[in-house]
């Protein structure tokens, strides 16, 4: 290939991070879509190395080799199983594959001693979240799950003035948000990859926007209603109505403890668009109407 | 951001100005994972709170396979 060919997989130079100490060994598990931004974050740092790769497709993982220019030493495996009999000395892995693929390598991580970074949604189901959370304990590493609006200065602002006390005591809360047309393809429409439709994938960030600003208080009960109009539909969809099987529009009440009451909803498709973020007090509300940042609430989004 | 409140009885709205700052989530997402391993811990967005998340997404899908409201009981780890 000539240089010309090659060069056009070359990142930009910028500046690397010096960090004391010595580097941390990173695993990335699934290397389709979002690992991209996983690799880019660490390819940047100086005091990370990436070791090893798993995934299902191998290809995928060496193409990730070539375009992020890692040394041709960085192991690639086929299963998060093979990696983990073979690598030893992992500090943390990055867990990227599919929501039905969370839960089992991010506890064969822990189980080996590896702290996680699992892209959201945390799983699918909250039966496999307990049985992460058991490994945790059982094995004293930890996992951070990848909600990246947490670090958003607005989210940040909507805590700390909830915090503050300038809202008062809330009682109600909307929030979720609606694509009008923004569905996905890939691994993120079947039941047998996803599991879970627009309400893992865009709802668990809406979810956290609002749960976290207030203490993530206990749900109690819920209503829940989901449906697949658009998704199912060829005229919305295309060729992935044939496979589509999951929600692309959910709605909810959910009864919080603290006597709070949550309203939710959420759309990958639907003719509407759908209110912005509210939470209210009796004495003040505030709205978020705007997106603050990228996924978190999805209105503005396509 | 919009609050909204009461003013000598009348009903008002303070705009709450936007942080305008360059988008450097991911790598504060990545960053933060990685000063953790380094100080063991503990998990910059840890599963104790996203639980809770999950806990109402998987209410939300069994409530609407069986058409009516569900008690929800996350278990204690």
């Amino acid at each position: 290939m000539s240089d010309a060919v090659l060069s056009q997989f070359k990142q930009k130079e910028e500046k690397k991070e010096e960090k004391a100490g010595r580097k941390l060994r990173i695993g990335i598990i699934g290397t389709g879509g979002i690992s991209w931004v996983h690799f880019y974050q660490y390819a940047k740092m100086n005091d990370v190395e990436i070791v090893a790769l798993a995934d299902l497709e191998p290809w995928k993982a060496y193409e990730r080799i070539e375009q992020f220019n890692l040394s041709p030493d960085v192991r690639v495996y086929s299963s998060d199983k093979e990696l983990f009999d073979n690598e030893k000395d992992l500090d943390g892995v990055s867990i990227c594959t599919y929501h039905r693929q969370h839960a089992g390598p991010t506890i064969n991580a822990l189980e080996h001693g590896v702290n996680v970074l699992l892209e959201k949604p945390f799983t699918v189901t909250l039966d496999e979240a307990v049985e992460v959370m058991r490994a945790e304990k059982r094995t004293g590493k930890f996992v951070s799950v990848g909600f990246q609006p947490r670090f958003d200065a607005n989210m940040k602002m909507i805590k700390k003035i909830v915090e503050s006390g300038a809202l008062g005591e809330i009682y109600y809360i909307q929030t979720g948000g609606g694509r009008r047309r923004g569905i996905p393809g890939g691994t993120f429409i079947e039941d047998s990859t996803a599991g879970i439709g627009a309400v893992g994938d865009i709802g668990s960030y809406s979810l956290d926007m609002v749960l976290n600003a207030v203490g993530y208080p206990k749900p109690l009960t819920i209503t829940g209603y989901t449906s697949d109009f658009f998704g199912k539909d060829p005229k919305y969809n295309g060729e992935d109505a044939k496979r589509f099987s999951v929600d692309d529009f959910a709605a909810a009440f959910v009864r919080l403890e603290g006597g709070i009451i949550l309203d939710f909803r959420i759309s990958w498709a639907m003719h509407p668009t759908l209110p912005a973020t509210r939470l209210s007090s009796a004495r003040r509300a505030l709205s978020a109407f705007r997106r603050p940042t990228a996924g978190t609430a999805p209105s503005a989004v396509r | 951001m919009t609050l909204y409140h009461d003013i000598c009885g009348k009903c008002a709205e303070t705009i709450v100005p936007l942080v305008e700052e360059e988008d450097t989530n991911f790598y504060k997402k990545v960053r933060s994972f990685l000063d953790a391993i380094r100080t063991g811990g503990p998990a910059p967005v840890p599963t104790s709170q996203i639980v809770i998340n999950q806990a109402i997404i998987d209410g939300i899908v069994r409530s609407a396979k069986l058409g009516r409201e569900i008690e929800i009981n996350i278990p204690e780890i």
